[in-house]
C-alpha cells in the first residue's frame, strides 16, 4: 500500500546553508497514528514546518498521497489538517465564525459544516462558548478551538504538533477517541507529543528523531528490540536515546 | 462559501485604516500638529539658509543619491497578515492570489508616494547644481518613481526565497543597481546609459519571477515583516499616546539598579521599590519623562526671551507631573498587594516622596539651564521655588482626590 505521508531524505531548516534536518526519511500510512518523539531542539517542529509547506527542503521529497507541494500547492495542502503547539486564533472570530471560516478555507458545504460543527461541539462540551470570543477563553479552551477546527476538516491525514498542554482529561479523552475513531475510517495522523505515556497507548508506530537524525522508528516491539532493552517502556528508551546511546 | 481574497484584503485593510485613523486622531488632539507645522516651517527656512551657503566641493548630488537610493532600496511590504492565517489559510494559497496582488499595489502606492515627498524636498538642492547638461527634475523623479516600482517588485519576488544568503543577495544587489541609476539620472548622464541600466533591471525582473514562479510564498517571512511593520507603527504612536500592545512591555535598563541599591533591605521600603522599578522598567514614564527633560533643558538654554524660559520650563514641569501620576496606580490592579502587612496609606506616601524627587530632579535641571544662559540666579531661585511649591501642592491634592475613589 502506497503511504499517506512519505518524506524522503529531507535536508532543511529555516537557511539552508545551515540545516536543521540531516537526510530525514519516514512514513505515514492511512489507519495509522504515528508517533513523533524527540527533545525540545530535536527538529519536530522543523520537519512539521516541511511537511506544511512553510519552509523550502534543501534536498528530499515531501509527498502526501503522491502529491508533492509544488504541483498543485492548494490540493497538496487541503489534504492534511494541522493543530499547531500554541493556539493561534483570530482575536476579532468568535468560536463558531472560527468554524466557519476552516469550513470555506477547505470548501465544506454549508449543510456539512452545520453537522460537524453541531457534532464537535457536544462531543468538546463548548456548545455554550459558541458564540464567545478568544479572549473569554483560558488556554485549553483555545486548544480546543484548534482541534475541533481540525476535525472539522475530517481530512486524510493529520499534522499534530504536541496537542495535550493545557487540555482537561476529559478534553485528552474526547481527542484520542476522535482520533481513534478517524484511523479506523482510513486517516493517517503525525503527531508529535512529550507525552510518552499517551504516545505508548495511542500510536501505532513511534518515530524518535535526535539532533536532526532520525534514531529509530517502528512499533514499540520493534523499538525495544533495535534498542535492545526487552521489557523497556517507551520512556526508558527515549531516555536512553535522548542520552546519546544510539547516536 | 467561499474565502473571496480580494474581500479578505478590503476587511483587513479596513481594520487597519480605522485603527490608524484612531491613533492619528489622539496625535492629534495631542497637540503635536502644531509642533509639527512649526518644525516644518523653521525647518523649511533653514533648509533655504543652508542651501545657499553649500561650498563649491560638497558633493551635493552623491548626497542626494545616497539618500534617494536608502530611499529607493528600503522596501517593506505589508500583507495584514495574521499569526492565525498560517494555520486556518494556508490551504488556500492560490485561491489568495488577488489578496497578494492587492497588498502589493497597496504598497507600490504607498512606497511610490513617499518616494515623490522625499524627491520634491530634494528639488532645491538639486536647482542649486543643475545646468543646461542636466535633466529636468520632473524627469528625474520619474525615474526615481520608477525604480521604486522596479524594486518593490524584485524584492516580492525575492521574498520567496529562503535563507539568509539568498536575502543579502537580493538587497545588494537591489541597493547597487538602484544607487548606479540614481546617480546617473542626477548627473545628468547620456540617455543611453539610463536607458541599458533600465533593460538590465528589467530583464533582471522578468528572469526572477520565472525562476521563482514555481516556489511558494515565505508565509513565515511575511508574518515576520508584518509583525515588524506594525511594531514600529505601533512604537513611532507610543512617543505620543499610550497604545495598549506596548504599555506592558517591559525594558530592564540595568544600569538604573544602582539606584535600587540606595534601598535598605526593609519592609517599609516595599512601595518605593516598586515605585521606582515600574518607574524606570515599564515603559511607559522613564521615556516620556527624559523626553520632556531633554525639550525643557534646551528651551532653558536656548530660547532668547528669559521670561519665556521660566514659563515653558514650568509647563513642561507641569506636563511631566500630569505624565508621571498614572504611576501612582501601576499595582493597583495586583490584588496580592492588598495581603502585604504594610500600612495601607504607605504606597500613597512612598509615591508622593519618590515623584517629588524625580519632579524636582527636572526642575533642578531647567534651573542650571537657564542660569547658563540669560537669567539671574535670583529669578532663577524664585522659580524653583514656586515650582517646587507646586509640585507639593499638585501630588498633595490629586493623592487625595484618586484616593477617595480607591480602597487605598
Amino acid at each position: 500500500m502506497k503511504p499517506l505521508l512519505e518524506v524522503k531524505d529531507l535536508t532543511g531548516g529555516y537557511s539552508s546553508n545551515r540545516p536543521v534536518l540531516h537526510g530525514i526519511s519516514f512514513h505515514v500510512r492511512e489507519s495509522e497514528i504515528v508517533g513523533f518523539v524527540g527533545l525540545n531542539g530535536a527538529g519536530k517542529s522543523t520537519t512539521i514546518k516541511h511537511i506544511l509547506g512553510l519552509l523550502e527542503p534543501a534536498s528530499g521529497t515531501i509527498a502526501i498521497n503522491g502529491l508533492t507541494l509544488i504541483e498543485a500547492p492548494d490540493r497538496y495542502r487541503s489534504q492534511f489538517a494541522y493543530i499547531p503547539e500554541t493556539p493561534e486564533l483570530y482575536d476579532e472570530l468568535t468560536l463558531w465564525e472560527h468554524l466557519k471560516v476552516t469550513a470555506m478555507a477547505y470548501n465544506i458545504d454549508e449543510k456539512t459544516f452545520q453537522t460537524r460543527a453541531e457534532r464537535l461541539l457536544k462531543e468538546f462540551r463548548m456548545e455554550k462558548m459558541k458564540h464567545w470570543f478568544p479572549n473569554e477563553f483560558s488556554k485549553g479552551m483555545k486548544q480546543k478551538v484548534m482541534i475541533m477546527c481540525a476535525l472539522l476538516v475530517e481530512p486524510k491525514l493529520y499534522i499534530v504538533d504536541e496537542p495535550f498542554v493545557g487540555l482537561d482529561p476529559l478534553a485528552i479523552q474526547s481527542f484520542l477517541n476522535w482520533m481513534v475513531a478517524c484511523k479506523k475510517q482510513g486517516a493517517g495522523v503525525l503527531m508529535s507529543t512529550h507525552i510518552l505515556a499517551t504516545a505508548e497507548k495511542v500510536c501505532d508506530r513511534v518515530i524518535i528523531i535526535h539532533e536532526g537524525k532520525i534514531v529509530m522508528q517502528g512499533a514499540l516491539d520493534e523499538l525495544r528490540e533495535q534498542a535492545g532493552m526487552p521489557a523497556a517502556s517507551l520512556d526508558e528508551i527515549y531516555v536512553k536515546v535522548a542520552e546519546g546511546a544510539f547516536s | 462559501m467561499e474565502i473571496n481574497g480580494s474581500q479578505l484584503w478590503k476587511e483587513r485593510f479596513q481594520q487597519f485604516l480605522s485603527k490608524f485613523l484612531r491613533y492619528m486622531r489622539l496625535i492629534g488632539n495631542s497637540g503635536l500638529i502644531f509642533s509639527f507645522v512649526m518644525i516644518v516651517i523653521f525647518g523649511s527656512y533653514y533648509y533655504s539658509l543652508l542651501i545657499k551657503q553649500i561650498p563649491e566641493t560638497f558633493p551635493v548630488y552623491l548626497c542626494i543619491a545616497v539618500v534617494m537610493t536608502y530611499v529607493i532600496a528600503k522596501v517593506n511590504i505589508r500583507t495584514f497578515l495574521k499569526k492565525a492565517d498560517v494555520v486556518f489559510l494556508l490551504a488556500c494559497e492560490e485561491r489568495l492570489r488577488q489578496y497578494f496582488s492587492l497588498s502589493l499595489i497597496y504598497n507600490l502606492a504607498i512606497q511610490v508616494a513617499a518616494t515623490f515627498v522625499v524627491a520634491i524636498i530634494f528639488a532645491p538642492l538639486y536647482a542649486v547644481r543643475a545646468d543646461e547638461s542636466s535633466y529636468s527634475y520632473i524627469g528625474v523623479i520619474v525615474l526615481f518613481m520608477f525604480s521604486k516600482v522596479w524594486n518593490v517588485f524584485v524584492h516580492w519576488h525575492s521574498l520567496k526565497l529562503h535563507g539568509r544568503r539568498a536575502i543579502v543577495f537580493d538587497q545588494f544587489l537591489r541597493i547597487f543597481a538602484t544607487f548606479l541609476f540614481v546617480y546617473f539620472a542626477l548627473i545628468g548622464a547620456k540617455f543611453f546609459y539610463l536607458l541599458s541600466v533600465a533593460i538590465i533591471k528589467l530583464v533582471f525582473l522578468g528572469y526572477v519571477s520565472n525562476v521563482l514562479r514555481n516556489h511558494q510564498l515565505n508565509w513565515l517571512r511575511l508574518l515576520e515583516m508584518e509583525e515588524k511593520l506594525l511594531m514600529r507603527f505601533l512604537k513611532f504612536v507610543h512617543a505620543f499616546v499610550d497604545v495598549p500592545q506596548l504599555s506592558h512591555r517591559v525594558k530592564p535598563r540595568r544600569w538604573a539598579d544602582v539606584f535600587f541599591a540606595f534601598l535598605r533591605h526593609d519592609q517599609q521600603k516595599v512601595p518605593y521599590l516598586l515605585y521606582l522599578k515600574a518607574f524606570f522598567r515599564s515603559g511607559e514614564y522613564f521615556g516620556i519623562y527624559v523626553r520632556l527633560l531633554a525639550i525643557g533643558f534646551l528651551v532653558a538654554v536656548f530660547m532668547p526671551d528669559p521670561f519665556g524660559k521660566m514659563i515653558v520650563a514650568f509647563l513642561l514641569v507641569y506636563m511631566t507631573t500630569v505624565q508621571l501620576f498614572p504611576l501612582y496606580a501601576h499595582f493597583f490592579d495586583k490584588e496580592w498587594l492588598l495581603l502585604y502587612p504594610i500600612k495601607q496609606n504607605a504606597f500613597a506616601h512612598a509615591f508622593e516622596r519618590t515623584s517629588a524627587v524625580i519632579l524636582s530632579i527636572e526642575a533642578a535641571a531647567f534651573a542650571v539651564g537657564m542660569a547658563i544662559r540669560g537669567v539671574s540666579l535670583l529669578y532663577v531661585a524664585v522659580w524653583f521655588c514656586i515650582v517646587s511649591i507646586f509640585i507639593f501642592v499638585y501630588l498633595k491634592r490629586a493623592l487625595r482626590k484618586t484616593s477617595a475613589d480607591h480602597v487605598w
